[in-house]
């Protein structure tokens, strides 16, 4: 016990001592524009806006409420000092919309501290993306990033007392991804910064789900155009 | 000293509320979520009038906004139903009998309880009466 607590305090020592060095190198000179490998991590809020389809009060903030934004991870390489071509993938999660026939239906209504009416949503992307560099070499970089690719989105409402789960799936593409930042290179190997992005994209498909048995699979006919627009902290990986 | 006994009085008005929530604090059972169904009841019709076995179905439509559920139910034969819904309205299509039948029910009228009757005439010449109420038979 003794000897795996000498360990731990010698692992802290060198991570502490490996921190130390990094933030002299933060304070030094920024370090140069990196090319090649480059990952990052975004975490954030997604805010609905527009419509899920045509049909009537069919808006995309009645079906899904903002949305925790918590794995956006971007992987790919910087062709060029400026230029950052990559693919996206992103899961995000929230509340049921702002729908008053949902929500009442996902009210617990009894007293007895269980809930018995579970609801959510989430949205899956995907995609490919480029980004444009204006500093690449600065302390601060500031980027622009457009992207495109797939998108489905889930509502989910699970009525435990019935026994009843039911999902809806409307998946189609988000054709506009713009995205801006910055990103504060403190070392070569880290930088950190905040992002706004905008997404514009429609719905095609939709699919029906009761109890995991597919019930309904069919295009939609009457399309519309949903956008999200979010916020969060973007993390780099050899920026 | 009224200040006191304002809130004397107030103590006085909230207890019999409060020992009600204590003991209705796990009275009440699980409830879900209120669903719209619809009930459909076959009843094959022979010669003599007797009416034979019906076939009940209970249908509960959608909650969700962009739902949609499709299900067809297989009767006699050749002969089914098919049941289209959205959480707004609900379709019953009658396949294989004649005369070929088309309901649409929206949820308001589920709401307020409807009843609706129709007979028809499977290709195997078999004759079926089809209620339909709002609610499970």
């Amino acid at each position: 016990m003794a000897s795996t607590g000498v360990k731990l305090s010698l692992m802290g020592s060198v991570l502490l001592a490996s921190g130390l060095s990094t933030l002299d190198g933060f304070a030094a000179e920024p370090p140069p524009a990196s090319k090649g490998f480059q990952m990052s991590h975004q975490m954030g809020l997604n805010f609905p806006f527009g419509r899920a389809t045509g049909e009537t009060g069919d808006g995309l903030g009645r079906r899904y409420k903002w949305q925790w934004d918590l794995l956006l991870i971007g992987l790919g390489a910087k062709v060029t000092e400026n230029w950052y071509v990559g693919a996206y993938v992103d899961a995000t999660f929230g509340a049921k919309g702002n729908d008053l026939r949902v929500r009442t239906a996902c009210r617990d209504r009894d007293s007895n501290l269980e809930n018995d009416v579970g609801c959510s949503t989430s949205v899956l992307r995907a995609g490919l993306e480029t980004r444009y560099s204006f500093s690449p070499a600065g302390e601060a970089d500031y980027w622009v990033g457009y992207g495109l690719g797939p998108v489905q989105a889930s509502q989910t409402i699970h009525d435990r007392v019935a026994g009843r789960r039911e999902t809806t799936r409307a998946s189609g593409w988000e054709y506009v991804r713009l995205s801006t930042g910055a990103t504060f290179r403190g070392t070569q190997a880290l930088g950190i910064g905040p992002y706004a992005l905008f997404s514009a994209g429609q719905f095609r498909r939709s699919t029906t789900e009761i109890n995991d048995q597919d019930v309904f699979q069919g295009q939609i006919e009457n399309r519309a155009f949903h956008f999200w627009a979010g916020v969060g902290i973007r993390l780099v990986l050899f920026p | 000293m009224t200040r006191r006994i304002a809130v004397i009085s107030a103590t006085r008005r909230l207890l019999p509320l409060l020992f009600g929530l204590l003991l209705c604090g796990g009275c009440l059972g699980p409830t879900g979520a209120a669903y719209d169904r619809l009930g459909i009841r076959v009843t094959p019709i022979s010669l003599d009038g007797d009416p034979g076995q019906p076939t009940l179905l209970c249908f509960t439509l959608p909650v969700l906004l962009g739902s949609r559920v499709e299900e067809e139910y297989p009767v006699f034969d050749s002969f089914s139903l098919f049941v289209s819904a959205t959480r707004d309205e609900v379709t019953l299509t009658t396949k294989g009998a004649v005369p070929r039948i088309e309901r649409t029910f929206t949820t308001s009228e589920l709401e307020v309880g409807l009843s609706d009757s129709f007979d028809v005439t499977s290709s195997s010449s078999n004759s079926f009466n089809v209620d339909v109420q709002a609610g499970c038979f």
